[in-house]
Order: C-alpha cells, then sequence, then structure tokens
C-alpha cells in the first residue's frame, strides 16, 4: 500500500459505469434507468430538487412537498420502471378543474377534455361548438407535436403550422373566438400560468399546446392528483432505483466534474475524493452542472452564452394555507378534490405582470389552488383542509424578502377569497414557500433544451436538469432523454 | 346584392403599401382589385421611400416625387442631460460615439453590421428559426453596450415605432428590421397620389366603397362585401399592412413577425408653429426622440396596455418647415378610467397635443416659435379588431411590419401574383 493510502488520503471509487447528479425526479428516473439497462450507477443526491417529507406548516397542518398535479407524465418511464408495482398511484385521475372568472362566475371544467364543450355550453350555449371545435383541432396538432415536446429533435408538424403555432401570441389565436369573453380569459389563464411573457407576446400560444399535448394517467391534456404528490412520484421512482441496483449517496460535497481530453471522467469532492465514471447524467440546473462543477473556461464559448441568458423578473409563488373549517361558498365547498383556478380579467392579468415587472406583487392575478388534504389523510386537521396556492405572476424575489413575502400573502389571500368567496377570514396560517423563476416561451425554451443537452463539447456528459423539462418538473422525459443519450454512449464505447 | 367583379388578387388597404403592392400585382399581369378598410389614415408625414424594383416597376421617375434623407438621429434625454446624435453613417457615428466612451468606435460597426446580416433580416419576415429569434431587444443590447442613453437610443429609433419597449420576446428583431438603417423618405401624401395614379396607370380597380366583410365562398374563392352591399371575389387577397387589417378586424398571417403591434395605437400630432424653428439647418435635419430611459419606455408601454397614457411617454419628432410632426408610439388605444373603458375625446387629444408642444419645446430649449395650431390623429387599434375577426375565414397574407412598408407589400403581392 503506497504512503498516500496508509495516511488515509482522498478515496478514488473505480467500477462505476455511470454517476448521476441530482435529486430530481428526472436524475431519478435517468438513475433508475441506466441501472435497469445494467450499468453500475450511483446517484449522488446533491443540490436543490430533493424531495422531502411534509412540514407542518401551521399546527396540524402539514404542506406536502411539491406540486401534487401532473399533468405530463413520460408513460414510457412509467412501463419501463413498472412505477405502478414501485408504488405510484393516483389519487385523482381526470382531475376537474373549478374556474372562477373575474366576475363571480364559476364553471366546472371535467377531467376529459373532450367534454369540456358540455360545461361550457351551460356557461354560453353559442360558444359550445366553438369551444369543442377548437379544442378538438388544437389537440390533434398537440398530439402531433407531443414527441417534440418531450424531447425528439425533429417534428411532425408542416412547416406552416409550425410557423403559425410557435409564433403566434395567445391573443392572436384566442382574441374574438368566442362570444362570450370569459373562455377566452379561461384559456389565458391556463397558458400563462408559470409563462414569463404576457398573453399578448407573440410566441405565447405553444404553452398551451403544450398543456394540451401532456399525458397524465392515460389521458391527454388530462390532469392527475398523485398520490403523496411529488414526494409519491419520486419514492416510486426511488424505489425502482434501488430495485435496479442504484447506490444512492447523500452529499452536498460534489466539488466538481473531472474531465480529460473532453470528455467527463468522474466527480471530484470537497475532500480530494473522487468516483471515476465515463458517463455523467446531472439533473441539477445548468448553471451548477456546467458553470460550477466544469467552469466557463472548458465550455464552448456560444454554449456559455446559452447559460448566460437573463433570468426572467417575474415567477409563480407556492403558498400554503390553513383553512379553518368548510368554505362557505357551495359551489367551491362542493368538491374539494379537484382543481381550483382563478382567471382573471385581461385587464387584471395586465397589470399583475406589469407590476410583477416592476418588483412588485399585485392582486388579483392567476391563482391555482388544490387541497393536498383532500388527496391525503392527516395533512389538516378534522373538517380543515390544507390548501396550495400557486400564484402568477409575481416579482422574483428571494423568499427572505419581507416586503416581497407580506405583498405575496396579501395576494394569496386576495385569490383565496377570489376562488372561494366569503371564506378568507377562515384562512389561520399562511406560509409563502417556493418561488420558481417563470419559464421563457415554450419554442424558446426548447430551443434552449437543444442547445444544453447536445451542445457543451464535452463527451460523456448528459443534462437533465430543470431547462431541459419543458412542461414540468413531473414529467420525466428529460430524465428518460439523458438515460436514452446515456446509454448509447457507453454502449458504443464514449461515441455517442 | 350585386357583384361587383371576379379578380386574381384582391388587395385590403389603401395606404401607399397597398396602392403599391395592386399596382405591382397589375403590372405583372394579375387583375387586381384594391378596397379601403376605412381604418387609412393621411396624417403620416414621411415614409420610406419604395426600394428600386417597385420604382422601376411603377416607373416612378414620371412623377414628381421628392425624396430626403435624414441624416441624423437625436435622442434627448432627462432634464439637463445631453442629447446624444447618430449619424446613419456607422463609421462616423463609431467615431462621434468614441467621444463616449472608446470602445464604443468599433462596437457601434459590430452593432450595425449585425443587424444588417442577412440572416438577421430574415428573422424579421418570421422564416428564420435560427438562435436569437426569440431573443428580446434588451437582452440584445445589454450583450453590446453598457451606455444606458445609447441603448434608449436605439429602442428610441428601432422599437417605438412598432409600439415595443425592447422586453418582449422576440423584438430583437426590429434591430435588424431595417429602422437603424439610412431610409430617404418621401412626404406621404404626394407619394401616395403618385401610387394611386401608377395603379390606376396599371389597371387596378380601385373600389371606392369600403370592406365590410371578407369572407370565403364554397368555391374557395375570397369574398368582399362593401359598404354599398356588392361583392368581390378573388381567388387571392392580402393585405397591404398588418395592422390596417387586424384594425379592420381580420385575421392575418403576417409570416409569424414577432414586430406586430398588438395593444395601443400610435398618435400623431402635428404642431404647426408661427415660424421655423430656430436651429440649423443641419441640427434640423434629423428623425428625433424623447426619452427619459429604457425604464420609462417599459413604463409608457405597460401604461398603454392598461389604456393609461404615461406622463414621462417618450414622443418622436420631425420637423418639417414650420411644422412639427410628433409620434406618441406608446398610446392608448382607448381610455380606462375608474375602471371603465372609453374613446378619446376632443379634450384628451387636446391635453396630449399640447403636453408633446411643451414637451418639444423644452427640450428644443425655446427655438420652436408658437404653437398655432395642433392636430392629433390615434393611430388604428389593432386590438379591438382581433376582437372581431371571424376564425371561419382563413388569414388573410399580410406583409410582416417593416421599415420598409411598401417594399414588403409588393414582395408579398408579387409572390401571390406569380403563384397564380
Amino acid at each position: 500500500m503506497s504512503d498516500f493510502r496508509r495516511r488515509g488520503g482522498p478515496k478514488i471509487e473505480g467500477g462505476v459505469d455511470a454517476v448521476v447528479l441530482g435529486a430530481s425526479a428526472d436524475a431519478l428516473a435517468a438513475a433508475a434507468l441506466l441501472a435497469r439497462a445494467g450499468l453500475h450507477v450511483v446517484l449522488i443526491e446533491t443540490g436543490g430538487g430533493r424531495f422531502h417529507d411534509k412540514a407542518e406548516f401551521a399546527p396540524g397542518y402539514f404542506a406536502a412537498d411539491g406540486d401534487p398535479i401532473a399533468a405530463a407524465l413520460d408513460q414510457e418511464v412509467i412501463d419501463a420502471l413498472d412505477l405502478y408495482r414501485r408504488g405510484l398511484s393516483f389519487a385523482r385521475r381526470r382531475l376537474e378543474t373549478f374556474v372562477r372568472f373575474s366576475d363571480g362566475a364559476a364553471l366546472v371544467l371535467p377531467g376529459d377534455p373532450e367534454i369540456g364543450h358540455e360545461a361550457v355550453a351551460a356557461m354560453s350555449e353559442a360558444d359550445a361548438d366553438r369551444y369543442a371545435g377548437f379544442i378538438d383541432a388544437e389537440r390533434k396538432t398537440a398530439r402531433a407535436m407531443a414527441a417534440w415536446f418531450s424531447g425528439d429533435a425533429t417534428l411532425d408538424l408542416s412547416p406552416d403550422v409550425y410557423i403559425e403555432k410557435s409564433t403566434a401570441s395567445l391573443d392572436d389565436m384566442l382574441a374574438g373566438r368566442f362570444e362570450d369573453a370569459r373562455i377566452f380569459d379561461y384559456l389565458r389563464a391556463e397558458a400563462a400560468l408559470g409563462a414569463a411573457a404576457r398573453p399578448s407576446e407573440p410566441f405565447t400560444y405553444l404553452a398551451l399546446l403544450r398543456r394540451m399535448a401532456g399525458d397524465a394517467a392515460g389521458l391527454q391534456g388530462g390532469l392527475a392528483a398523485i398520490e403523496g404528490g411529488g414526494r409519491g412520484l419520486v419514492n416510486a421512482l426511488r424505489r425502482a432505483g434501488q430495485a435496479g441496483g442504484v447506490a444512492i449517496r447523500q452529499t452536498d460535497r460534489v466539488k466538481s466534474v473531472i474531465v480529460e481530453f473532453d470528455r467527463v471522467a468522474g466527480v471530484e469532492f470537497d475532500d480530494g475524493g473522487q468516483i471515476r465514471a465515463p458517463v455523467i447524467v446531472s439533473g441539477l440546473s445548468a448553471r451548477e452542472t456546467f458553470l460550477d462543477f466544469i467552469g466557463r473556461a472548458r465550455l464552448d464559448i456560444e454554449f456559455a452564452r446559452t447559460l448566460d441568458e437573463p433570468v426572467a423578473r417575474v415567477a409563480g409563488a407556492r403558498v400554503n394555507l390553513a383553512v379553518n373549517g368548510p368554505l362557505a361558498d357551495p359551489n367551491a365547498a362542493a368538491a374539494l378534490d379537484r382543481r381550483f383556478l382563478y382567471a382573471p380579467s385581461p385587464f387584471e392579468l395586465d397589470r399583475a405582470f406589469r407590476l410583477a415587472g416592476e418588483g412588485s406583487c399585485g392582486a388579483p392575478l392567476i391563482a391555482e389552488m388544490t387541497f393536498p388534504s383532500a388527496f391525503e389523510a392527516g395533512l389538516a386537521p378534522q373538517g380543515c383542509a390544507a390548501a396550495s396556492l400557486h400564484l402568477h405572476p409575481v416579482a422574483l424575489r428571494p423568499l427572505s424578502d419581507e416586503p416581497w413575502r407580506a405583498e405575496v400573502e396579501a395576494a394569496a389571500r386576495v385569490a383565496f377569497g377570489r376562488l372561494a368567496p366569503g371564506s378568507a377570514s377562515l384562512i389561520t396560517a399562511l406560509e409563502v414557500a417556493a418561488v420558481d423563476a417563470a419559464a421563457p416561451p415554450t419554442a424558446a425554451a426548447i430551443e434552449r433544451r437543444a442547445r444544453l443537452t447536445g451542445a457543451s463539447g464535452l463527451e460523456g456528459y448528459f443534462f437533465c436538469g430543470p431547462e431541459a423539462q419543458i412542461g414540468g418538473p413531473l414529467s420525466l422525459a428529460a430524465g428518460r432523454r439523458a438515460s436514452e443519450g446515456a446509454m448509447r454512449y457507453f454502449r458504443h464505447g464514449g461515441i455517442d | 346584392m350585386g357583384r361587383l367583379s371576379q379578380v386574381d388578387l384582391l388587395v385590403i388597404g389603401t395606404d401607399a403599401a397597398g396602392f403599391a403592392a395592386a399596382a405591382c400585382a397589375a403590372r405583372s399581369g394579375a387583375q387586381t382589385a384594391l378596397v379601403a378598410t376605412g381604418f387609412e389614415s393621411d396624417c403620416d408625414a414621411t415614409i420610406a421611400e419604395p426600394p428600386n424594383f417597385v420604382w422601376r416597376l411603377l416607373d416612378l421617375h414620371q412623377y414628381e416625387l421628392r425624396f430626403e434623407t435624414l441624416p441624423a438621429r437625436t435622442s434627448y434625454f432627462a432634464d439637463g442631460a445631453s442629447p446624444l446624435t447618430t449619424v446613419n453613417d456607422p463609421l462616423a457615428a463609431g467615431r462621434a460615439l468614441a467621444a463616449r466612451a472608446p470602445a464604443l468606435e468599433h462596437l457601434w460597426s459590430a452593432f450595425i453590421d449585425e443587424m444588417s446580416r442577412p440572416q438577421a433580416r430574415a428573422a424579421d419576415s418570421g422564416v428564420s428559426l435560427g438562435p436569437g429569434r426569440y431573443q428580446s431587444a434588451n437582452a440584445a443590447l445589454d450583450d453590446y453596450f453598457a451606455d444606458e442613453q445609447l441603448k434608449t437610443h436605439i429602442v428610441g429609433a428601432a422599437l417605438a415605432p412598432f409600439g415595443l419597449a425592447g422586453d418582449e420576446p422576440g423584438s430583437a428583431a426590429a434591430l435588424a428590421a431595417g429602422y437603424l438603417q439610412s431610409h430617404r423618405r418621401a412626404a406621404y401624401a404626394p407619394l401616395v397620389e403618385a401610387l394611386k395614379s401608377a395603379a390606376r396607370a396599371a389597371g387596378v380597380e380601385i373600389v371606392e366603397p369600403r370592406l365590410k366583410r371578407l369572407g370565403r365562398d364554397g368555391s374557395k374563392l375570397w369574398k368582399a362585401a362593401l359598404d354599398d352591399g356588392r361583392e368581390i371575389r378573388a381567388a387571392n387577397a392580402m393585405a397591404s399592412s398588418a395592422l390596417l387589417a387586424e384594425a379592420a378586424g381580420i385575421r392575418i398571417d403576417a409570416g409569424g413577425s414577432p414586430l406586430r403591434r398588438r395593444s395601443g395605437a400610435q398618435a400623431t400630432i402635428r404642431i404647426r408653429y408661427d415660424r421655423k424653428p430656430k436651429l440649423s439647418a443641419k441640427d434640423a435635419a434629423a428623425a428625433f426622440f424623447i426619452a427619459t430611459d429604457r425604464d420609462a419606455i417599459i413604463r409608457a408601454r405597460n401604461a398603454m396596455i392598461e389604456g393609461r397614457l404615461d406622463d414621462d411617454a417618450p414622443l418622436a419628432f420631425e420637423i418639417r418647415g414650420k411644422e412639427i410632426i410628433a409620434r406618441a408610439p406608446y398610446c392608448p388605444a382607448r381610455l380606462r378610467d375608474n375602471g371603465e373603458t372609453r374613446e378619446w375625446t376632443g379634450q384628451d387629444r387636446q391635453i396630449l397635443g399640447r403636453q408633446a408642444a411643451a414637451l418639444i419645446e423644452k427640450r428644443l430649449a425655446g427655438a420652436t416659435g408658437t404653437p398655432r395650431d395642433i392636430e392629433v390623429t390615434i393611430g388604428p387599434d389593432a386590438a379591438s379588431g382581433l376582437r372581431r375577426r371571424s376564425f371561419d375565414v382563413p388569414p388573410t397574407p399580410a406583409p410582416p411590419p417593416s421599415a420598409d412598408p411598401i417594399g414588403a407589400a409588393v414582395a408579398l403581392a408579387l409572390e401571390i401574383a406569380r403563384r397564380e
């Protein structure tokens, strides 16, 4: 044994085929898929994105980690990893959406988008056929785009249709389409939730098609509530990984990714220890993946510019609410195991975007609300409810910014009051839990994904971080794509 | 209901671009009709010179047209700040800007060169899907320059005409759209008259009644219902301008250009003075722009979207003899007071006109005379037109918004005519 080893020097670990960095659902999916293909995989759970157990945000009220709603879950990953057998289940398939408008009217859209026009007919008979025709045509287009959204390089659509759909604004495609302006408001809110740009700005329409292209619980364009929320999905993935032999390590001490002759060769830790592996998959953010672990000097200049793209000034905020008692509004109280959406008027939404851009937070804004306690017992005391509210758009600020938190809390109270009139006084506690930067236009995000996943100039380095996910963090498609690329690379002896 | 005629191409919009497009299509052999939308305005002071191919096709040398180049662009900023002037020659402009920061001498030329590249221009047509297509103008400018006043100056020149503020996705395309290039310009009214004559000479059927509704009949012909109850049928239809057509409630296809105005309107303020401004001929021959900074431009755009006119709203203007023609690019098409939307009143126009005159007088340090007459016109409103569109009719082709509206419309008309 060398003197170095005798002195207890850093450990260099070999015999590993692939290292996966991160703790997100996509990183777990990538690790499990690689292990299933026979690779010896080490998953290093590091950085953000780690799902935690439910946390008590007010006495007796618990918040489940992660969004309980899935709009797009990659069926190939579910099948390949047999996730239903590993514990993935849905608390509710075909989730209804209860939409409340600025004039106080309500619309209950069924979980199956194909029959949404029946609900629309109750609000505007003249629009029922138009809505049915629009949804039918656009779901077909969305179906043709589904593989492209989830990572295929090619798109099975004529260039004319692609240019129209990808460049149009929501207003270009929707304004004047329906007699009842509230249907326009609903579709605008649905697509603008999470987006950085106003619905009147170009390239925003594609977000609606992305939403329609999603597939959760076997229904295109439908929504499903995962049992246990994002944590439930992650637990199923972790079980699948462990069954395939993935070694999971939890550490925040990863220092860098080792690069030798433009190929990755493993990861290095703070103490000098290394895990040598020819393949690395990262589910961390692009900046961590490439700038922190590789360094700008080793990256292609054009590629590095992709990492410098300015972050949006607007964001979405997630707020947990403790609701002490049944909702006063009978329409809203009829069922809590559904999704609630406040669709602001165009004027309200424009104002909210302006205030968010100016660094503030207006009200009302788009509000998506679920009651996790309606899907999972034990999250709230008997007769009470725990609500999770996603507010958009607000200014992008750190959670520690007290004045901003106060504004978000005020906006949450307004949103709750709009969604469940007469019930705002039931809120006994309120916690601003997370803030997520708004997404760039979908086509721009897809273009960025293509650059980030394919042009770093480093062989053996695969990316499935948040910037590779189009359509939410629970889709798993980015993890699947990264694992497919990694497997091809590994099997061809380092030639992708 | 009477039928007027059946033509190969129906051009919608009797602005300069519409007359030129119809005339050129007719010259290339298409039986062409031209119809007004009712949203045309003759308040435009000047328009970019028609490109050479239009000039040749229509023999415009037969008309007594006078064109001139505004050799400089001058921006005024906050009170007390020195104005910034760039000249059209990039090398000379770079040399002048070097006094602000030495690096600008080369950066300016590189920027103009980059913006003039064919690839960048293609982005304007909406066809190029290359990197940068989704970039905002502010992000592109931040890549190049640190000088905030210079960036405000560029936004004023390149984006304000489109009603954009620089933070919109895709707005970087406006930097490549030619507003930073040198264009000879002609007085609008004489050019329209010349193009109208050229259209008549080419055999264009210029229809007096306005377009009421555009539809399709079973035989896939376009069917234009006119104000007087008659109809025109056409194998093809096109709009002369995206803005005019949208204001008229026509669904358009402008090739995916991100430069379409989607909210608000441009107000044109014509101020007649008792004398010419006391400026040297050299100083007066410029396109002027007034804006405090880019944040002020964004504030004005946001106020416009919400139906308000910002107190610090930017203003562009040109001096034409005793007249100053000003444009307020970020005007609400309708005003919103106490939650209610209303039309512009004569009093609102008067206030806007006086504010503009006062601002110009302040920035020109009293060089103007006394205003004798102020006329304010609010331009077409695309947003309200969007709400009147019919989705039963396929979109009508329209040229992408451009610094060269005549060239863009004629290119589209010729493409349609030759396809036939």
